[in-house]
């Protein structure tokens, strides 16, 4: 790194400093049922997005039905409404151009609706019942589980996913709600009553946020509207199951798939953070200048100086319980070992050592003034807002995110390095050809080789 | 493989956004013009004399912009011999200039010429193959290897990048496509300067440093690819349905052209193709209109304009054949099929828009309908009129990934009972006023995220030649009458058009 770069000094560019910018604030409501409603007006376009945010996800699944979640996410509105055929919604929604979709993550469910204001009111009715009364037909169940089914047999065709997906589930052990992997048996058995019941157990309205952005008259024409749609759903927040905390690594375990295929994929977890932790912002600091951009030590070490992968990264996934820090690399499989052991340094270096004062600097930038684009346009604004109510995050997160994230040092950013970045404790995971590796697997760690499945 | 990612985002009536009637005077003084028509949005059009054609639109939500810059040029402009090149161009526009990325030019330039002879000297004696003189090999290998070390103590590497990056700059890439290359950046809106000094110089002086280094990245981008089934698939039905196209060669390159291009071979790509009237800049976003052309005018103006080469290469013979190849690759059995199609600009080209839409337009498309549900031989099948691309006659595609117990044959098979049932039956009314009705919808929401609108019209303005594109395609499609989609059909997805790529499993082989 350098101070007395030639251009960075331009006195244009160095004019620049830290944008000052904080996120507008939408109207909140909590209406009567419990249901937390955001709403943000904008009359540039003549569409209306709508997002109802619920509180559970695919670690909520039930046990021995993984995939639950998922399922009861698309069938909501593929599945059909108590007044709306499946097939009729299909109809009414492409002949008018809008949508609705749903699709579940780790710990949140999310139904998208999007319209044209002209028939938003058609739409929004469709949308309030596929959440509030879904039907679950069993002939789109039927379609639902055997396209899942067929995810599911497929899932090993694309390996870069796959080393990812296996590493978590090797970090976490493969009955841990974040380790746990969709299989034939558990989507194959899941019914419609399955569905029914976790619909019933986290489909409420104490258990949601709805945030609607876009081409409406007014907040009050709007929240009427929501109201009359929702007003008589009822439940409040959901009881879900405990999630067991991340599992200690005591030391280093390496997984081996051996696979025939161009690339050998590389992963490395380590423990990571949950969302609320005050270490997430030198964290967040750290592990960009680890692993973030185009300037991040990965990045610069493996690619730029070595031209040993196209793509190389670290990042740091939150999870209500304990996430984990992930570094990943696709590199050819003759000089894997090149990469691994360069990205393993770089681990142990931001644990051991001070960033510099540049590099913290350059991240933070990095890391601030883009944080004005994840509110880029009114429902990503309304989203972020509700999703920042939904993880529980403090009052005013969104709005000190800036400060709190100017305010780490590099001392603070080793602090954290330290606390979390050691390669010794770690999952390797390596999907590849071994008999083109130039180095065995085993100077790594005791390997266990494991079979695609 | 996402098919309706590929559509383009069309716009309808945007009325909130207008430029004010003083605003516009002063810029149709500085020689802009400004979209009036409420049909459109009201982008501002402005030309500089050396041909870089500017398009602006003010839109204001969050204090951000957006910048997309498209050349006209891609893979399919590569010489033979050279195919990647315009991809490799792209990766080193990130590598600075002869201000950017450097301690002392005029010394780091001594060692980049002797780099470059060097590896031209290596590349010469690898290319003999079997006959290559080993020591020579490893002796000029480890030169580079010093000489590249030597450079990288005069450099600073990743200062471009990093500038934008401490700029805040938000999905910042570029993409080589077959029939252009895009660059594209947002910032905060504050910092429209910043960016005319980057791209300015990067676009007028860049200096293609670490360039053998980044030739391995590529080739690590290639590998990845040869990972994944949807780009074996596709770059195997380029290979087999193109033969004298140049659509023929895959945009990442092949390995061995790869393995021979050098700094020099780039740079005079640079020198042909990137010139400012074979480019078309939009900015979108939270900006004043005039200062943006006074800006581009002082930033951009300088730069000189040079006549660009014919593009008129080899067009595709008629194919009279059907073509079948099974890559036997370590997945799930799927296939991609290809059928010639005509050209964007052939007359026939809206009604294999219309009929690529029936065919697979959503849960109520004849695919979704008939062949996941119905038959439920498929997971997925999915097409598209015109892949790789629309400067030359291109593929009409149809992705198919069957669902167990179904195989490939049975799938295709179905898919081709659907084919025929078009060609018999037109489409109804119902199935024709839903495509439009899409279309137009998709039109707004194409003007929802700022970079894509800029990416959309300054695309459509230099590959397409206007900017209005969608709009103008819209109308044709409103005209293409049912039995137009039927003959359509019948015209181009037949059997001597046909060319099928199919994944089988490797345990297959025998």
């Amino acid at each position: 790194m350098t101070a007395a770069a030639s251009f960075a000094g331009h006195p244009v560019l160095s004019k620049f400093g830290q944008l000052d910018f904080r996120p507008g604030k939408p109207a909140r409501y909590v209406m009567e049922n419990g249901l937390t409603v955001y709403l943000l007006r904008d009359n540039t376009l003549p569409i209306v997005h709508s997002t109802l945010f619920i509180a559970a996800g695919n670690a909520h699944d039930f046990p021995g039905k993984a995939g639950i979640a998922q399922m009861t996410a698309y069938l909501a509105k593929d599945g059909g409404s108590a007044r709306h055929k499946a097939d009729d919604i299909d109809k009414t929604l492409e002949y008018l151009g809008a949508s609705i979709s749903g699709d579940s993550f780790s710990e949140e469910t999310r139904l998208d609706m999007t319209a044209l204001r002209k028939d938003f009111d058609r739409v929004f009715d469709i949308y309030a019942d596929v959440i509030t009364a879904p039907a679950f037909e069993e002939e789109k169940l039927k379609v639902a589980r055997d396209a899942e089914l067929e995810v599911i047999r497929r899932r090993n065709d694309k390996p870069d996913e796959s080393a990812v997906r296996e590493a978590k589930r090797m970090f976490y052990g493969p009955a841990h709600p974040y380790g746990v992997r969709t299989e034939l048996s558990t989507v194959g058995s899941v019914t419609r009553q399955d569905l029914l019941a976790f619909h019933s157990a986290f489909y409420r309205p104490g258990n949601s946020i709805l945030a609607v952005s876009g081409d409406f008259a007014s907040d009050e024409a709007m929240l009427a509207a929501v109201k009359g749609k929702f007003g008589a759903w009822t439940g409040a927040a959901a009881p879900r199951a405990g999630i067991p905390a991340a599992p200690e690594l005591t030391g280093r375990k390496v997984y081996l798939i051996d696979k025939k295929v161009p690339q050998a994929f590389l992963v490395v977890m380590q423990k990571g953070t949950d969302y609320l932790t005050p270490d997430n912002y030198p964290l967040a600091v750290t592990t960009d200048i680890l692993g973030g951009g185009f300037q991040s030590r990965f990045f610069r070490e493996v690619r730029t100086n070595r031209g040993l992968a196209y793509s190389v990264y670290a990042a740091n996934a939150r999870r209500k319980k304990g996430g984990f820090l992930f570094s990943y690399c696709g590199t050819k499989p003759e000089t894997y070992s090149q990469a691994l052991s360069e990205m393993l340094k770089q681990l142990e270096l931001a644990g051991a050592e001070s960033p510099a004062e540049e590099e913290v600097s350059r991240s933070k930038g990095s890391i601030v003034n883009p944080f004005v684009f994840k509110f880029a346009t009114p429902h990503k604004l309304v989203s972020e807002r509700a999703l920042e109510e939904l993880y529980g995050f403090k009052e005013g997160y969104l709005d000190s995110f800036v400060a709190d994230v100017s305010a780490v040092t590099p001392a603070t950013a080793r602090a954290a390095g330290k606390k979390y970045f050691d390669p010794s404790r770690a999952v390797i995971f390596v999907i590849g050809d071994k008999s083109k590796f130039d180095r065995p697997l085993a100077d790594f760690g005791p390997v266990t080789e494991l079979k695609e499945d | 493989m996402n098919l309706s990612a590929l559509l383009p985002g069309l716009l309808l009536l945007a009325a909130p956004l207008s430029v004010k009637a003083a605003d516009a005077k002063a810029l149709e003084k500085l020689g802009a013009s400004v979209e009036t028509d409420p049909k459109y949005p009201p982008v501002v059009s402005y030309t500089l004399k050396n041909g870089l054609r500017l398009l602006i639109l003010e839109k204001k939500f969050a204090p951000t912009v957006s910048f997309a810059m498209t050349f006209k040029v891609g893979n399919v402009d590569c010489p033979s011999g050279k195919t990647g090149l315009a991809h490799v161009f792209e990766h080193m526009a990130f590598k600075g200039t002869e201000t950017m990325n450097t301690r002392n030019y005029s010394k780091e330039k001594k060692v980049l010429d002797k780099i470059e002879a060097t590896a031209q000297a290596l590349i010469a004696e690898e290319s003999r193959g079997a006959s290559a003189d080993r020591a020579k090999v490893e002796e000029l290998t480890s030169r580079l290897s010093a000489l590249e070390k030597e450079a990288g103590e005069l450099s600073v590497s990743g200062e471009f990048t990093s500038t934008y990056e401490k700029l805040g700059a938000n999905g910042m890439n570029a993409a080589t496509a077959v029939d252009y290359t895009v660059y594209q950046v947002s910032l905060p809106a504050d910092r429209v300067e910043a960016w005319m000094i980057m791209e300015s110089d990067r676009f007028k002086n860049p200096v293609l440093r670490e360039f053998y280094k980044e030739r391995s990245v590529i080739m690590e981008e290639l590998r990845m690819g040869e990972s994944k089934p949807g780009s074996v698939l596709f770059e195997n039905l380029s290979a087999a349905a193109f033969k004298a196209h140049p659509y023929h060669n895959p945009t990442i390159g092949w390995m061995d052209d790869l393995k021979k291009l050098t700094r020099t071979d780039a740079e005079r790509f640079y020198e042909t193709f990137y010139v400012p009237n074979n480019a078309t800049l939009a900015i979108v976003g939270d900006v004043d209109a005039e200062k943006i052309v006074r800006m581009t005018e002082k930033y951009f103006g300088g730069w000189r304009a040079k006549a660009l080469p014919s593009d008129a290469y080899t067009a595709e013979p008629e194919q009279d054949a059907e073509r079948r190849v099974n890559v036997f690759f370590d997945a799930k059995p799927a296939f991609y099929m290809g059928f010639h199609n005509p050209g964007e600009a052939h007359p026939d080209t809206p009604a294999l828009i219309m009929l690529s839409e029936v065919l697979s337009n959503g849960k109520t498309g004849r695919f979704y309908r008939n062949l996941v549900e119905g038959k439920s031989v498929a997971l997925y099948a999915g097409s598209h009129h015109s892949l790789p691309g629309s400067r030359y006659p291109s593929l009409f595609l149809v992705a198919g990934y069957p669902k167990e117990p179904h195989t490939s044959a049975d799938l295709e098979a179905a898919v081709w009972e659907e084919i025929e049932a078009v060609k018999k039956t037109p489409p109804t009314d119902w199935e024709m006023e839903k495509i439009i009705n899409n279309y137009e919808s998709e039109m707004v929401r194409g003007l929802e995220s700022d970079l894509n609108f800029a990416k959309n019209i300054s695309n459509n303005d230099r590959i397409m030649g206007d900017w209005k594109y969608d709009w103008a395609l819209l109308a044709r499609l409103k005209g293409v009458k049912p039995e137009e989609v039927s003959a359509a059909a019948g015209k181009y997805l037949k059997r001597s058009n046909y060319t099928i790529v199919s994944l089988a499993p490797k345990g297959a082989v025998k």
